[in-house]
């Protein structure tokens, strides 16, 4: 710890930029939208949506700070690499002050799109917003973690391979493979009875879980709806909960083991 | 003590070090010598564990090297990049909270005698400025082990002279191993101790220096261009 | 003291003879403390360890002592200054006459040669 949050303080520092830009993006974002629906005399509508659309885009906000961070890092690894913490350490100083900005950037982004008028749009309560946003946010950044652990293993595995081959081959072969990887792991094995097996556990009853958060009827009655196509486990999250340590975990080894300077 | 036992580094395209055995003591400034590309900086970079072996084991005092050998080896990389947001004094204050015996005293002692502007922004340093930050922040950490890659490489005379001054006044010969690599030998004959040849991957001569005097009238450079003839 | 050392003769035997001179020629007195190694290493640009060996080198030969937690001091026993001095005397008569034994002058010519050289100035009168 002692060494850790010194080194958190300066991922901080370095991953800055990425922080900066979501923002000055939002900012612009809102008044190229802002002046638009100014024109045809409806302001707030549209920066509400827009916020709802750039918080969904958050789901990318922490892969791609890894990997400007780490590419930050690449030029010096010597220094970054030579360090007695363990590799694990290191990634998490960064995948934490990565999910500082990203709640900090979703906060900015949700109020805006909530005081842009999204309760014209859909009629809420103003606790039910909140709640909406809550749940939302939450799962914006598990997301967004989630999909910076592969990613951060993809960039791994590019240095790695860049040992072998060009850095430009490497890069095609990662980013191939990462897609060809998403297409089996998201879009194959979940239709697998394996998958089924080990993850239909521990339903969510969205409509009780709607109703017990004292939600509008509406919302209520669209959940149940949502439930008829698609159900929600406790196992699901859990299984991937349980996939993302173990993928980050080889990460750390292999950058502790095999990534060389 | 640092030892090789039977190192081999295979890259894709080429051997860097070619089944080495080496011992280097405890206490000594040792020089490393070589053409590019000879497996100079290859074989610091295995010392510090950022690179693995191919074949072979590296210990030192007796622990197999690994990435985290770096609590205690100081690695000086022939790189020169820092965290360009940080002023010196705060880079100082990076390693000082990274690594336990980092002496921040010393730092300061070294930063005044090396006479290098604590507020300045390290990406504001000039070449012969980002040489002398190096030097701060590798020799004020009390290890076992400093490696040096060409501390000296493409700096100016004055500042080479005050390198090589702050090495003999801020390295602890009792308790510490220097190794370093350079083309600048006539600058640091005479401080080494001890002189390591490499040629093609392979260790080919290794010599106390004062013993070379003293044997063969010798002086590193007329030894090393008996070598690389 | 910041004139260099030749690269190919041990520069621990160098520094000592350098000693050994100063001491001799008065530049440092009996007593005179020497510098810390270290000091000495940085005023020479020479590795510590080397300064370390001339130390112990120049105590052999007891032209210096070293005092427990007060550094090194030059010996002020009368009996190791004389014989250092005729030593280092005799170490340079032995390097010429050498020297002039190999260009092939005989003991008769040398002797002739010194006596009018030291009296040069006075034996005109």
């Amino acid at each position: 710890m002692k060494t850790w949050l010194p080194l958190v303080k300066k991922e901080f520092r370095l991953g800055l930029p990425i922080f900066l830009l979501s923002l000055i993006i939002f900012i612009i974002g809102v008044a190229v939208v802002g002046g638009i629906g100014y024109k045809f005399d409806h302001i707030l509508q549209p920066i509400g949506i827009f916020g709802l659309v750039w918080g969904a885009g958050h789901f990318f906000f922490l892969a791609i700070y890894m990997l400007y961070s780490l590419g930050s890092e690449k030029k010096r690894m010597h220094l970054w690499l030579h360090n007695p913490m363990h590799a694990s350490g290191l990634l998490l100083a960064k995948l934490l002050t990565g999910t500082v900005y990203l709640i900090l950037s979703l906060l900015i982004t949700s109020l805006a799109a909530y005081f842009g008028g999204l309760e014209v749009f859909i009629e809420l309560s103003a606790a039910s917003w909140l709640k909406i946003g809550v749940i939302l946010s939450i799962h914006a950044i598990l997301f967004s973690l989630d999909l910076a652990v592969y990613i951060t293993l993809a960039y791994i595995l590019f240095l790695l391979l860049e040992r072998y081959m060009p850095a430009f081959l490497s890069g095609v072969v990662v980013f191939f493979g990462f897609w060809v990887f998403n297409g089996i792991y998201f879009g194959w094995f979940p239709l697998t009875k394996f998958y089924e097996v080990i993850t239909s556990w521990g339903m969510i009853d969205l409509g009780n879980f709607a109703s017990s958060m004292n939600f509008e009827n509406n919302i209520v009655n669209a959940m149940i709806n949502f439930q008829q196509d698609f159900k929600i486990y406790a196992g699901m999250y859990l299984f991937e909960a349980v996939v993302v340590t173990v993928i980050f975990f080889i990460t750390s080894w292999l950058l502790d083991k095999k990534v060389e300077v | 003590m640092i030892e090789f036992k039977n190192v081999t580094k295979r890259y894709m395209t080429k051997t860097a070090l070619r089944d080495v055995c080496l011992k280097l003591d405890k206490g000594k400034i040792i020089g490393l010598v070589g053409l590019n590309g000879a497996g100079k900086s290859t074989t610091m970079k295995l010392i510090a564990g950022l690179v693995t072996p191919t074949k072979g084991s590296i210990e030192i005092d007796g622990s197999k090297v690994t990435r985290r050998i770096a609590s205690k080896v100081s690695y000086l990389s022939e790189l020169d990049e820092y965290y360009s947001f940080y002023t010196v004094q705060q880079t100082i204050d990076f390693f000082a909270s990274q690594f336990a015996d980092f002496n921040k005293d010393k730092a300061e002692e070294i930063r005044a005698y090396m006479n290098l502007d604590a507020n300045t922004k390290v990406k504001h340093l000039s070449k012969g400025n980002r040489g002398r930050l190096k030097i701060i922040l590798t020799l004020s950490r009390e290890v076992p082990v400093l490696l040096m890659d060409e501390p000296l490489s493409g700096l100016d005379p004055l500042v080479r002279d005050s390198i090589v001054k702050g090495l003999i006044t801020f390295v602890d010969t009792e308790k510490q191993t220097v190794l370093l690599s350079t083309h600048q030998i006539m600058e640091v004959e005479m401080i080494l101790d001890e002189v390591l040849a490499i040629k093609d991957g392979e260790i080919v001569d290794h010599r106390n220096v004062e013993d070379l005097r003293y044997d063969e009238q010798q002086g590193i450079l007329e030894w090393m261009s008996a070598i690389y003839e | 003291m910041t004139d260099t050392f030749q690269s190919s003769q041990p520069i621990y035997l160098q520094l000592a003879d350098r000693l050994n001179r100063q001491i001799v020629s008065g530049e440092l007195k009996p007593g005179d403390k020497l510098p810390s190694v270290r000091e000495m290493a940085v005023s020479s640009k020479v590795n510590p360890n080397t300064v370390q060996r001339t130390y112990r080198e120049l105590e052999a030969s007891g032209i210096v002592e070293s005092r427990r937690g007060q550094g090194t001091f030059v010996t002020e026993n009368e009996e190791i200054l004389f014989s250092t001095r005729e030593k280092l005397k005799n170490d340079q008569i032995e390097h010429f006459i050498q020297v002039m034994h190999d260009m092939g002058y005989e003991n008769e010519e040398i002797q002739a040669g010194l006596r009018i050289y030291l009296e040069g100035g006075r034996s005109n009168d």
